[in-house]
């Protein structure tokens, strides 16, 4: 039996090791674009420089070893036949396979801009090559424009402030991690970044790329006319699935690659799992889509359990918030509970019992609790005799035979 | 794998086991007489809460066989070891994105509230027999015991 397994971040990875898990002498190949297993999640890191290649990866350096992995790296899948089983290499070469994982993650969205595809000095921040050709331009007093605000747009504001660079964020909406955060908690992280020099410009878009004879950028012109000189431009306007490559009509592609419950896709023999699948962008579900991807390619059935992508961690110059759900009301007979200091937030979106939604800013100590909550839409109803912020799990406490905690 | 095992029933709320893990993971000496109550380097990885009865309920890490905080790590710093069963943390090579204080269903994960250290989470005592808190425990409320993976 061999499993491919096309792309090597959480979802790829995770799977290839489950399968070694379940079937010890199957065998298993690995095939990835690039030539390095990193997190892309770090990147930002490695941006600031806080961190180096070798720094930034999420598994153990003789993963492929110890699991007895094929890894064909530096390879990119340039089809595939799901007829004959086989997947089709850039090199020309030929795999086949029994059944295959397709987790090749997403790609950058680049909104159409004028001069924004055409102009040299802009990046996007996915890949392990983003990182290291934007590096030469990264130096103490250069200008730079992230345009969106989103979590890849601050990360890489953050991480090119670290070193100096004189940071821009463009947001169109009215605050940064406009889908994370609501107003009052974007507004402290945007205090901080003022007092760390990162100009934010929110309620613009970007018009127009300015750039000069050489096609290098110079700048961008906003919204509303003004303009910014920049000579170096960050994209993070969001992510779509990488499927363009897939050119078989046996596999159904809509928002993602169309998948079951178990991950299949609409052809035999044939997975997909993380980004690529567009059911979630979120580190945790790729994983626990790769792992249960694995189970079904070992012919043992396991059915996702777990959807509940609406939730993110954030952590910039030490403000940790935990955003999870809706972080507004969707209309006026929701109840929403606040809780305000001068370094704590906590806000939490309820209605009839069920709770929708929660932001924790300053104080997220213990605060995983409601991420099952929110989650698993478990009923507060029962807890009268507590404030609803001084709920946890004490309030939903039992446990297996073994004493693992359960819900 | 062994594991905590709690007997919510029996736990009167002494705290006798947060203030054994504050002294066991003390940067100073791991004697209780000399543990500094309020020195945030000091503090504990369990925690007692009390249920809306007003119950004390003991919260601590239950290495779990599925662990969702080693699932949420996007740097491979939280890892389950196949053989013992325990969940690992290296601190040294988590990036703080609190992705697992987020993911961990019962709440027992947490952000340090010092500066320079990162996530708070039980260790089993690293190479001790039986961990510090289920020796202090005076109910045996907690127990560490052998359980089937």
């Amino acid at each position: 039996m061999r499993h491919v397994i096309i792309g090597a971040s959480a979802a790829g990875l995770n799977a290839a090791q489950t399968i070694r898990s379940l079937c010890p002498t199957d065998e298993i190949m690995v095939i990835s674009s690039e030539d390095k297993i990193y997190s892309r999640c770090m990147l930002h890191h490695l941006v600031s420089g806080h961190r180096t290649v070798d720094s930034i990866g999420f598994v153990a350096p003789d993963f492929f070893e110890i699991n007895r992995i094929h890894w064909l790296k530096g390879t990119t899948v340039r089809s595939l036949d799901t007829a004959k089983k086989q997947v089709c290499l850039s090199d020309g070469g030929l795999v086949d396979y029994d059944t295959l994982l397709i987790a090749t993650g997403a790609l950058p969205s680049i909104p159409p801009i004028p001069n924004l595809r055409a102009a040299k000095n802009v990046f996007t921040l996915r890949e392990l090559s983003d990182v290291t050709t934007m590096d030469h331009l990264i130096q103490e007093g250069v200008e730079a424009v992230i345009i969106g605000g989103g979590l890849i747009g601050i990360d890489a504001a953050v991480g090119l402030a670290a070193r100096g660079v004189r940071v821009s964020v463009i947001e169109m909406a009215d605050r940064i991690l406009p889908l994370q955060l609501d107003k009052k908690s974007a507004s402290r992280y945007e205090a901080l970044f003022k007092q760390h020099g990162i100009n934010v410009l929110t309620g613009k878009s970007v018009q127009e790329v300015l750039i000069n004879d050489d096609m290098e950028a110079v700048g961008v012109r906003l919204s509303d006319n003004q303009t910014i000189s920049a000579s170096l431009i960050v994209v993070a306007a969001g992510v779509r699935p990488n499927t363009d490559w897939i050119n078989d009509r046996a596999i159904k592609i809509g928002r993602g690659i169309v998948t079951d419950d178990c991950c299949r896709t609409t052809a035999d023999s044939v997975f997909a799992a993380g980004d690529v699948a567009g059911k979630t962008g979120i580190w945790p579900l790729a994983v626990k889509q790769g792992v249960q991807a694995a189970y079904n390619m070992c012919g043992q059935k396991k059915v996702l359990d777990d959807n509940f992508n609406l939730k993110n961690a954030i952590n910039f110059f030490g403000l940790q918030t935990i955003s999870l759900g809706v972080i507004e009301e969707p209309d006026d007979s929701y109840e929403v509970d606040i809780y305000e200091s001068a370094t704590v937030y906590k806000k939490i979106i309820h209605k009839e019992g069920i709770v929708y939604g929660a932001i924790f800013q300053g104080d997220i100590v213990y605060s995983g609790v409601w991420t099952s909550i929110i989650g698993k839409h478990l009923s507060i109803t029962r807890i009268t005799n507590k404030d609803i912020l001084d709920i946890d799990y004490s309030d939903f406490y039992k446990t297996t035979p073994d004493g693992q905690f359960c819900y | 794998m062994k594991r905590i095992i709690i007997d919510k029933s029996l736990c009167m709320g002494c705290l006798n086991c947060t203030i054994a893990c504050m002294s066991e993971h003390s940067s100073g000496s791991k004697s209780i007489y000399e543990l500094d109550l309020e020195d945030a380097a000091n503090e504990g990885r369990n925690h007692i809460t009390l249920d809306q009865c007003n119950k004390p309920t003991p919260i601590f890490c239950r290495h779990c066989d599925d662990p969702e905080c080693v699932t949420a790590c996007m740097t491979g710093a939280m890892t389950k070891n196949a053989d013992t069963g325990k969940v690992s943390y290296d601190e040294e090579h988590c990036a703080a994105c609190f992705m697992c204080v987020m993911s961990c269903p019962y709440g027992v994960l947490k952000p340090s509230s010092q500066k320079d250290k990162k996530v708070i989470r039980c260790d089993y005592c690293q190479d001790r027999e039986i961990p510090r808190c289920v020796e202090n425990c005076p109910t045996e409320a907690i127990k560490f015991v052998e359980v089937d993976k």
